[in-house]
């Protein structure tokens, strides 16, 4: 057996080959097959070092590798293409890091599709809804907005959604997902073109998903769910683009912005569960032997990988149907608080993004362009400006990518770069990423102190379970704006709007 | 008859449908003059005459033809056509009337949605009618007029002036046509990215111009895709969650 490496030693491997630029040479882990990629700071730098130092002499990350170590891991795959990349706010995860974004080819009859490089929330992911109203239009009604929206928006552990689901419907949302939002009049015609994927997985085919994950999925369509996600009201805090943001509708300082981060709930997690199960059973067969068995996959050719891809489909059109009967909550308390309709209030969708999620994309890759299965798990797709996948209306700005803060702290609205296309598959951050295990938060942490603290900034909260607040508390998560701004100068996207929350609801 | 002619004339509404008879001339005489009388109405009524003798139906069609502005080198492709000469003539006869329909449609709705009084009233202030129609198109030729919504259509007219104004660049050009030019070009350069460089300023000025326009033309076949949708969630969207401001939730 190997003697274990001094973190000394294990930084031998790193190079800064750009700035904000890490490459982790192949050999820092067995069978590495192309080299890993990071983009960091001097301040995301040291924790992403600290933890890898504190693996090396003995500590723990909860339960998972250090980020590099399973960066490094993905590398090893068969079947990868280029490099295991990860983005400025990346931390450990399941099997893969979240913040990772890995490229298999489709050509290649080797290589894999793995549900932990998409997540267990399959297509979590971000939407942000404009309005007309400026700050000062909400200051008096901001505790009503917030009760309101609370009201509207079931929340919480367990909480069960108010949109009337039957089977037969909830194997068409599984199916078509937005277009069945469009079509029973829970969107507007517009929302559609403003969403990633226009809203719907083609691929997807309910068929193969379990009636267990189904029977998670039944009483949970339209619910925000617990953890990290939230609903906001935000407003426009700094604008650094002001072509793109008047592109995307975001016109000054102080405008009223409603951010929704949810994702497939309890059905996306079971399908995630049921396939690595499968995935573990087949690895056997296809003789697949990997550094880490969190990363169980199978061949993407193979019927296992091809359920996968079909049943992820299926629950990620479920997260857009979700977000999409959220919105139209939204759009009726807002509508309800103001005494006028949506469409008065300008709601329409800036755009929706995922970041848990694996798609069929073609880069170019050796000088041609190549079918790729590109797994971004807490990645956000980027898009640089006249790619074919963008709505026509950012055709000229590049795709706006939504990156949410955490509980209190601001988010931003950036856009897809060219350089992002060539370096990461088009790919940037997410959020700001976790920087102390749930348990270690619950342990340093106090719930009211938090409370008091967003109360004390003039930040309206409302949330479903308090004592878990804690667990998402910003002292628990790197700084966002750290992140956003390694992304902006390393050049894989382009900051163009910050937003400030007013009113948090969560679960 | 084809049916595809008899459908055409069901659509138009012609009342001898159940008459018509493809090989009996009086039939076919009936149905030309049902389309003149009607639907195309080239000639005042005296001078229609020479349409309504069967046994001259053949010479009569080719002058009527003419008439019509038909090129002679077409009617002459009647011989040649898949269909008999006097049949293939009644079949071009009733596309013929059916375009005019449609022309007619079109022209009817543009007339009704912008001259309606009530499209016409801004901040409780009815417009001048001629006013209306010059605002109209100005804001045809800049591609952002909606017939149905003149206030509209006069919310982003004033928003593009006040865009274009408060760019700095053009403030500084001053009034001469060569300042305006290039602060436009200066904005175009800022801007809009090419995504490429091919190293000759101009053809990437030229490229970024040719994007633009592909783009107003994507943009025109969404706004379209997402009217259709528009128009058939009227028929679909349950009826739930058609209630205004209904309260929902816990």
């Amino acid at each position: 057996m190997k003697a274990k490496r001094t973190f000394q030693e294990e930084k031998k491997y790193f190079h800064l080959i750009r700035p904000y630029t890490y490459e982790i040479e192949t050999g820092f882990v067995e069978n590495m097959r192309v080299p890993g990629i990071f983009y960091v700071n001097g301040k995301l730098e040291e924790l992403v070092f600290s933890e890898l130092q504190n693996f090396c002499e003995g500590g723990m990350t909860g339960g998972f590798l250090p980020a590099v170590k399973q960066i490094a891991n993905v590398a090893s795959l068969p079947g990868i293409v280029k490099a295991s990349i990860a983005m400025p706010d990346v931390h450990s995860g399941y099997g893969f890091a979240i913040g990772n974004v890995a490229a298999f080819r489709m050509d290649d009859p080797e290589a894999i599709v793995s549900p932990g490089g998409v997540g267990f929330d399959i297509n979590c992911g971000v939407r942000l809804l404009r309005t007309n109203l400026l700050e000062k239009d909400i200051q008096d009604k901001k505790e009503l907005l917030a009760q309101t929206l609370f009201d509207y928006i079931p929340v919480g552990v367990g909480s069960k959604g108010v949109i009337p689901v039957g089977s037969k419907q909830l194997e068409e949302v599984l199916q078509y997902g937005m277009d069945w939002s469009l079509r029973e009049g829970y969107s507007w015609a517009e929302d559609k073109e403003h969403c990633e994927e226009y809203g719907r997985l083609l691929q997807a085919n309910p068929a193969k998903v379990s009636s267990r994950a189904r029977k998670r999925g039944f009483p949970q369509l339209g619910t925000l769910g617990a953890g990290n996600h939230y609903a906001e009201i935000q407003v426009v805090d700094e604008i650094y683009d002001t072509f793109a943001a008047k592109r995307m509708g975001l016109v000054e300082k102080g405008q009223v912005c409603i951010m929704i981060h949810s994702g497939s709930r309890g059905l996306g997690h079971q399908v995630a569960t049921d396939a690595l199960q499968l995935m573990e059973e087949a690895m056997a067969k296809d003789h697949l032997k990997l550094n880490d068995r969190q990363l169980a996959c199978a061949r993407i050719q193979s019927k296992p990988g091809q359920d996968y891809l079909e049943a992820m489909a299926a629950a990620a059109n479920y997260a857009f149907v979700n977000r999409s009967s959220m919105t139209f909550l939204t759009r009726q308390a807002f509508s309800k608080v103001f005494d006028v309709s949506a469409d008065d209030l300008d709601m329409h969708l800036v755009y929706d993004v995922s970041h848990n999620i694996a798609k069929i994309e073609e880069h170019w890759y050796d000088g041609k362009p190549v079918q790729l299965l590109v797994h971004r798990k807490g990645a956000t797709r980027a898009f640089p400006p006249y790619h074919p996948l963008i709505p026509v209306d950012y055709q000229v700005t590049g795709q706006p990518v939504l990156v949410g803060g955490t509980m209190g702290t601001c988010s931003y609205v950036l856009t897809g770069t060219e350089k992002g296309m060539e370096e990461t598959f088009g790919s940037t951050c997410h959020g700001a990423g976790r920087a102390q295990s749930r348990s270690s938060s619950r342990r340093k942490l106090d719930y009211q102190d938090i409370l008091n603290n967003l109360k004390n900034k003039g930040i309206s909260i409302r949330v479903a379970s308090p004592k878990l607040v804690t667990e998402e508390a910003p002292e628990s998560y790197k700084d966002v704006s750290e992140v956003v701004d390694t992304c902006h100068v390393a050049g894989i996207s382009k900051k163009c709007v910050k937003l400030r929350p007013v009113a948090v609801i969560k679960g | 008859m084809k049916s595809f002619a008899l459908r055409r004339l069901k659509a138009l509404k012609c009342p001898l449908l159940d008459t018509i008879d493809i090989a009996d001339t009086s039939s076919l005489c009936n149905v030309v003059c049902w389309l003149e009388d009607v639907k195309i109405r080239r000639y005042d009524t005296a001078s229609r005459s020479f349409l309504r003798h069967p046994q001259n139906l053949f010479l009569a069609l080719n002058q009527y033809l003419k008439d019509l502005g038909v090129p002679e080198e077409e009617i002459a492709s009647f011989e040649s056509s898949r269909y008999e000469t006097l049949e293939s003539k009644i079949y071009f006869l009733i596309d013929f009337a059916v375009d005019l329909c449609f022309k007619d449609l079109i022209e009817e709705r543009k007339d009704d949605s912008l001259f309606l009084s009530t499209n016409r009233v801004v901040d409780g202030i009815e417009l001048d009618e001629d006013l209306c129609k010059e605002l109209y198109e100005v804001g045809s030729d800049l591609g952002v007029a909606d017939p149905e919504n003149l206030v509209g259509t006069l919310q982003v007219l004033v928003d593009l002036l006040r865009k274009g104004f408060q760019l700095d660049s053009l403030k500084k050009a001053g009034t001469s046509p060569q300042g305006i030019d290039d602060a436009l070009l200066k904005c175009l350069r800022d801007e809009v990215p090419s995504g490429f460089s091919t190293g000759d300023d101009s053809l990437d000025d030229t490229c970024r111009l040719f994007r633009l326009l592909y783009l107003k033309d994507l943009k025109k076949l969404q706004a379209t895709i997402n009217k259709v949708i528009f128009e058939l969630q009227t028929q679909t969207a349950n009826p739930k969650t058609d209630t205004s401001r209904a309260c929902i939730g816990r």
